[in-house]
């Protein structure tokens, strides 16, 4: 029986800056149909693996292949990505992003798209510029999500909204991403996703230290990621 | 792809500009009328104000045009636009096509309407009866406006390709890439031009009548005489500038394929 390749792959994946060595001979499978963390501590690589992952950085050594692909158009059709930042033009209006998006993005469900606007509170007649952060993060979620992905990168989608909107921006990524589809999220916040995961990648000073199905760990170690993951960072 | 990229980017760096064109086109329009009721000396100070003004938002709307033109070409590679633009199912070839032909369609756009302002303001004086004389009685007088035209037209691509080209290497390095940029873009351009008079110089060498520009003193031609030279000139600058143009959208082309890092 033939191997199923891999949807996304890093091969001896490294990244400088100059002299400044951000990560180093990561190797790492992305499986299709699963729900994977991407879990470490702040400036410990995981934002500048996605951003390889996207052709958004040029690898120092190493490759990214999408499915055993260098990437490419079609990998950018499969991937659905969301930044740590706000990346829209600040002078567009909501219902203009949804046309953007429905333009150049054959997999864009732009009915979907306004009903999880309706059900996150935003109007789609808003500028951007005239919107909070939080709202900015919910909107570009709401693109992202309402693409028929094979591979969703969710960069700290958690990060910069309150607690009470976590679980509901959780329950958002969870009801709406494709079937058959992966997900990988990268954040600090173990406890509020522990819960979804079924892999998980630790990430620190650029190098992955573990990389486990989440069960198996919690079986190994007795306790759950949250608790592995701060014994393994412990300072 | 490229349709769609292209309706995008004119939409941005038009929305600016439109209000430079309007002004104009008022101003324009206004003085002209003005100018039909000369009869005081108000009508003649506000038709004096529009025909200084137009010139000063020309000058404007060209900066704007090109400076948009950069800051569009920046965000949409290195940016945080770049996360959307470059994530897209396009390649980079498109993307920096879609600049491109913006910087073409946007310059012409802006050449013209000026060009137009200017007609209708100067209709009404002894501006187009020169141009008929200068069309009419000079050699080669029409080619001669057209080529001033395409000069300037050229002059000012050309400009907004070093800004993408100095922007691109600047990236090169991981620190002070505004000023790395800002640096490189002076020295390609400062080149540039060296590299045009090198090159009338060289034209003079085969060419006396050329060679009389470093030689004498302008006054000293008589106005036939020049305006050939400066034609001849002028036909040498368009053949160098269409090549710096050539060579940096290709060099710009290569360098992007090979990657670029967002900031």
């Amino acid at each position: 029986m033939s191997k199923q390749i891999a949807l996304a792959e890093c091969r001896s994946l490294s990244k400088s800056f100059g002299d400044k060595q951000v990560l180093g001979d990561v190797n790492v499978k992305i499986p299709r149909g699963k729900i994977i963390g991407l879990l470490g501590k702040n400036g410990a690589g995981k934002s500048t693996l996605l951003k390889l992952l996207n052709g958004l950085l040029v690898p120092t050594g190493g490759e990214v292949l999408i499915n055993g692909q260098p990437i490419d158009i079609i990998s950018k059709k499969i991937i659905a990505y969301l930044p740590e930042r706000t990346y829209l033009e600040k002078r567009m209006f909501v219902r203009e992003a949804l046309k953007f998006f429905n333009d150049f993005y054959d997999n864009f469900n732009i009915v979907k798209a306004e009903q999880l606007l309706k059900a996150l509170d935003l109007d789609k007649n808003m500028r951007i510029n005239t919107m909070s952060k939080g709202m900015q993060e919910k909107l570009q979620l709401v693109l992202v999500m309402s693409r028929q992905a094979e591979l969703y990168i969710l960069d700290e989608p958690l990060g910069g909204v309150d607690p009470a909107t976590r679980d509901y921006i959780l329950d958002t990524i969870l009801s709406n991403f494709a079937e058959n589809a992966s997900l990988l999220i990268s954040t600090h916040l173990i406890s509020d996703i522990e819960r979804i995961l079924d892999e998980v990648i630790f990430i620190d000073s650029g190098r992955v230290i573990v990389s486990s199905d989440a069960d198996t760990l919690r079986n190994k170690h007795h306790t759950s990621i949250d608790e592995i993951f701060r014994q393994q960072f412990k300072h | 792809m490229l349709k769609k990229l292209l309706k995008y980017d004119l939409k941005s760096i038009f929305k600016p500009l439109i209000i430079f064109y309007s002004i104009i086109i008022f101003l324009a329009i206004f003085g002209c009328f003005i100018h039909r009721f000369n009869s005081s000396a108000l009508t003649a100070f506000l038709y004096d104000f529009c025909s200084g003004a137009i010139p000063g938002f020309a000058i404007g709307a060209i900066i704007n045009n090109t400076l948009n033109l950069w800051r569009l070409f920046h965000a949409d590679f290195y940016g945080d636009h770049a996360y959307l633009m470059r994530t897209l199912p396009v390649s980079s070839k498109a993307l920096y096509l879609s600049k491109f032909l913006s910087v073409l369609i946007t310059i012409f756009t802006t050449l013209v309407i000026v060009m137009f302002s200017l007609m209708i303001i100067y209709g009404a004086s002894d501006v187009f009866t020169n141009l008929e004389h200068i069309i009419t009685a000079v050699p080669h007088g029409l080619s001669l406006i057209i080529m001033i035209g395409l000069l300037i037209y050229l002059e000012l691509i050309f400009a907004a390709q070093v800004g993408t080209t100095s922007s691109i290497l600047g990236h090169y390095t991981t620190k002070n890439h505004a000023l790395r940029s800002v640096i490189i873009g002076f020295t390609i351009y400062l080149f540039a031009s060296a590299f045009i008079l090198l090159i009338v110089f060289l034209a003079g060498l085969i060419n006396p009548e050329i060679m009389r520009i470093f030689t004498e003193d302008l006054h000293t031609f008589g106005s036939a005489n020049g305006l050939e030279i400066f034609h001849q000139i002028s036909l040498i600058a368009i053949i160098v500038y269409s090549t710096f143009i050539t060579i940096t959208y290709l060099l710009n082309q290569k360098l992007l394929a090979r990657g670029v890092d967002v900031e």
